[in-house]
């Protein structure tokens, strides 16, 4: 199971689980099969492993939508959304010739009433029990979520998108289900934008669906709001982040090195293949996942002592020392040997892409980001700082990040100076690379560039931090996150959609400097969560934000999520992908050649 | 969460005529439903009969091993009958090597087995992957079982080491650990070629409990020594099968689309053959009168 926070997102999920579906199933002592559609496998693989389900009773594990097997001695538990495409399918094993015994059937999320009528009167009557359990998103990590919908980026920012609403609905469920895992009633707060009403939207919608949820829920008895608060924001309000190139495990793992679902597949010396999971099993990717690479690189020389003094052949003569040798060499130390193994690997993988980039294309892009340089002085060109990145070989999606982290800073520049940058990075063909960031409110052009309206929002002020050179910046996440917890956040800038419990409204402020003591005031929020979900994507550095902020102020749990996660090269695809009009589709009408 | 098997019900007991043409059509189709029977119930049920006695086996195996634990602080605490709980210990040393080997043979039987279905029935098959998920989650049991039992025994080994360090420092001489791996490797006291002469009585049972613990941890390394094969077998098992078969995505990504059996299909082809129109019209207009 996986090891972990003790209360983190996945233990909470497989708890609800167990204590749903498999408590319904032990009731009856024989095995069962249990059957899952594409999203219900995914959320499952991400918080329990085999073992745990046959620790219950559960035999084998199968796929909805592939023809399955008749096994009419055994009950069939089906775990899925409740889609026609699920629905059907349920339908279709029992309706003419019924494939199991009988049914327990649980849904993500609420079923729509057609669907149930639909399955009703098809096969009611193999079906013994029929729940509806709130999970419809996905735990990929302790503090982290997101709603497995990499699509929504497109249909909510596209402006060719036909969906936009419904995928807004979608989400929204997705959060109040969350939030119903989590046992939460939050008070919603959206950032307010003037040129962007999506924040607002899904603030809405959530607010209207989470109190439908507590009104219909079984379990709770009219539940009150508890001391949670969901901030609602939009990409737009931080482009920087996405596109930085960071310096911490984590970040830069997934912004250099190719990793799919999580997977890093690398060769060893002697040529074979290998591949790691990298999630919380592996505690040692937990424990180096938010540091920066410089301390991941302090701790490799230690790795490779351990491993070089356990790679002590034995020889034949058994003495005692080299059993106890030996011993060491069981799984578990074996285990963590792969594990040191592959993050060695990955740490050299990532210390090569960096030492190709490295001093001028990170400094560069910090002064530009921060707006000061490494001793604190104002950027007062930023035209000098981002054309010895032009001017140097780096990659073209290198030096597009460098180009909109200099349209950032300046908040927009004209369009003549524009299509000298596109033609410097040679991008004439692929200016949507640039230019469609307007459609999630970040200006690109402004008419004046010498303008003094500065939409920038003043920072945190973290000089008194200790940071490494090429790490100054830090998300402006962050500095929410800490605005919410200690309550500082402007009720203008974020309003609130409907009440919110008393220790978050401001009436029981608690100065931020008195945090320290041990004082009656932190216990009014003790346990209490904050949720945050970023519409459009979210990065790895945001996340690491989340565990800081979390780790510094021990009394409020942080959580955060979006319909995704964002990698700056995923990005920057999916913003070119934005003008895109739908793909038309073909049919080929066959000529019968009777 | 919302439970809605009411609503369920309450269809089901508004409309019972619904219910009974769906009863009708049962009767016919009766025969084909016969040719889908689960082929492999009843190795399914001597399966799950030998899992839930291995488990049993298993679980008597974790018991002994926390006994052990026991016993092996009871060594260290109490000064009396050292003789008797040593040879407890031992005992229950041989007596987990047994239960792990037989363990051991019966899991080896059931993988046996458990490739012989696949064999038969094709991988795909259910029957083939139920035996194949208990092969492995048996497996990792037994694996964790093991580790316990080299847990206890690690500790105690710390125990005895820490113990040996404190008396010699009662004797007054400073003891390092690699000094101490050393008097377990070479089996003899070092510690004592040095001093000849011993004074005092709180020397001399110094001196007593030192050979002790060393003697008690000489035995340990052969308790080890014995059951070390068996750890080594089933640590490699457990490595040869990976992490992948615990992981669920990859479990539902194996499955394939069940294709029914060739028997079925050729009955049901035999069938329609009888059944077909321009045969029984041959049939009809020129009888065979043999």
């Amino acid at each position: 199971m996986a090891a972990g926070s003790d209360h983190g997102l996945k233990k909470i999920v497989w708890k609800r689980i167990k204590d749903t579906i498999i408590t319904d199933c032990r009731k009856s002592d024989i095995w069962k099969i249990l059957i899952l559609d594409h999203f219900t496998t995914k959320l499952l693989s991400s918080c329990c492993k085999m073992s745990d389900l046959m620790a219950e009773k559960i035999t084998i594990v199968e796929d909805l939508f592939k023809k399955r097997e008749p096994v009419l001695e055994m009950k069939a538990i089906y775990f899925m959304t409740p889609t026609l495409k699920c629905v059907e399918a349920f339908i279709g094993d029992f309706e003419k010739k019924p494939k199991y015994k009988a049914a327990y059937v649980y849904f993500t999320d609420y079923c729509p009433d057609d669907l149930f009528n639909k399955m009703k009167s098809r096969c009611g009557k193999f079906i013994r029990v029929v729940k509806e359990i709130n999970i419809s998103f996905l735990p990929q990590e302790a503090q982290v979520f997101t709603c497995n919908n990499p699509e929504a980026f497109r249909s909510i920012y596209s402006p060719h998108s036909q969906d936009k609403r419904s995928t807004l609905e979608t989400l929204a469920d997705q959060i109040v289900t969350l939030c119903a895992t989590l046992d939460e009633y939050p008070g919603v707060r959206y950032k307010k934008e003037s040129n962007m009403e999506n924040a607002k939207t899904l603030a809405e919608l959530v607010d209207n669906k989470l109190a439908k949820h507590y009104e219909l829920d079984d379990s709770a008895k009219k539940k009150g709001k508890t001391q949670a608060q969901l901030l609602i924001v939009e990409r737009g309000f931080d482009p920087v982040s996405p596109i930085l190139h960071e310096l911490t495990y984590q970040a830069m793992a997934y912004d250099l090195v190719d990793i799919k679902d999580d997977t890093y597949r690398y060769k060893l010396k002697d040529g074979s293949e290998k591949q790691a999971l990298l999630n919380e099993d592996d505690m040692l990717w937990v424990n180096l996942r938010h540091k920066h690479i410089a301390e991941v690189g302090g701790e490799i020389p230690k790795l490779v002592k351990e491993i070089s003094a356990s790679k002590q052949q034995p020889d034949e003569k058994i003495t005692i020392s080299k059993l106890a040798q030996m011993m060491k060499k069981m799984p578990s130390f074996r285990k963590q040997l792969n594990e040191k193994t592959t993050h060695l690997q990955l740490a050299e993988d990532c210390m090569k892409h960096f030492a190709n980039n490295v001093e001028k294309l990170c400094k560069a892009e910090q002064d530009l980001a921060v707006g000061a340089d490494v001793d604190g002085a104002k950027v007062k060109d930023p035209m000098r700082t981002l054309l010895p990145v032009l001017l140097h070989p780096y990659t073209t999606y290198d030096k597009i990040r460098a180009v909109l982290l200099y349209i950032f800073s300046l908040n927009g520049t004209t369009d003549e100076n524009l299509s000298k940058l596109i033609q410097h990075v040679k991008i004439e063909d692929e200016r949507e690379f640039i230019l469609n960031w307007k459609e999630l409110g970040v200006s690109i052009i402004t008419p004046n560039q010498m303008s003094l309206f500065s939409r920038k929002s003043t920072r945190r002020d973290r000089s008194q931090e200790e940071k490494y050179n090429l790490s100054r910046w830090t998300p402006v996440i962050k500095d929410v996150m800490e605005d919410a917890v200690e309550n500082k956040l402007d009720t203008k800038e974020w309003p609130h959609l409907s009440e919110s419990p008393a220790a978050w409204n401001g009436s029981g402020a608690v100065s931020a400097r008195q945090k320290h003591k041990a004082s009656a005031q932190d216990e009014r929020r003790t346990g209490s969560r904050l949720i945050v979900f970023v519409i459009g994507g979210i990065t790895y550095s945001e996340m690491r934000c989340a565990y800081e902020v979390t780790q510094a102020v021990k009394s409020c749990e942080v959580i955060v999520g979006s319909s995704h996660i964002l990698t700056p090269t995923s990005l920057l695809d999916n913003i070119k992908a934005l003008s895109k009009a739908p793909m038309e589709t073909f049919t080929i009408e066959e000529r019968n050649n009777a | 969460m919302r439970d809605r098997l009411g609503d369920l019900q309450l269809f089901l007991s508004e409309s019972p005529e619904e219910a009974r043409p769906s009863e009708e059509q049962s009767p016919e189709e009766a025969q084909p439903l016969e040719l889908y029977m689960f082929q492999g119930e009843d190795e399914m049920e001597q399966i799950y009969k030998e899992a839930q006695l291995m488990q049993k086996e298993m679980l008597m195996l974790k018991l002994d091993v926390k006994r052990l634990g026991k016993q092996n602080t009871r060594f260290l605490t109490s000064v009396r009958r050292i003789s008797s709980i040593k040879r407890d210990s031992n005992a229950l040393g041989r007596d987990i090597k047994a239960r792990g080997e037989a363990i051991y043979a019966r899991l080896e039987r059931l993988g046996k087995r458990s490739k012989e279905l696949e064999e038969e029935h094709g991988a795909a098959s259910a029957v083939a992957r139920m035996a194949r998920s208990q092969c492995v989650y048996l497996t990792r049991a037994f694996h964790e079982a093991m580790c316990e039992y080299n847990r206890a025994e690690m500790l105690q080994r710390e125990n005895c080491k820490t113990r040996i360090q404190r008396q010699a420092e009662i004797m007054g001489r400073e003891v390092s650990r690699e000094q101490i791996e050393e008097m377990i490797e070479t089996g003899k006291c070092s510690l004592f070629s040095d001093n000849l002469l011993l004074e005092g009585r709180t020397a001399r049972s110094a001196l007593t409990e030192i050979e002790n613990r060393h003697k008690e941890l000489l035995e340990l390394e052969g308790r080890i020594r014995d059951i070390r094969e068996l750890f080594f077998q089933m640590a490699l098992l457990v490595e040869e099968q990976g992490c992948m078969l615990d992981n669920i995505q990859a479990n539902v990504g194996q499955t394939r689309d069940y294709v029914a059996k060739a028997s079925a299909q050729i009955r049901q082809a035999v069938r329609y053959k009888k059944n077909n129109p321009c045969k029984k019209l041959f049939c009809c207009c020129f009888p065979c009168c043999r």
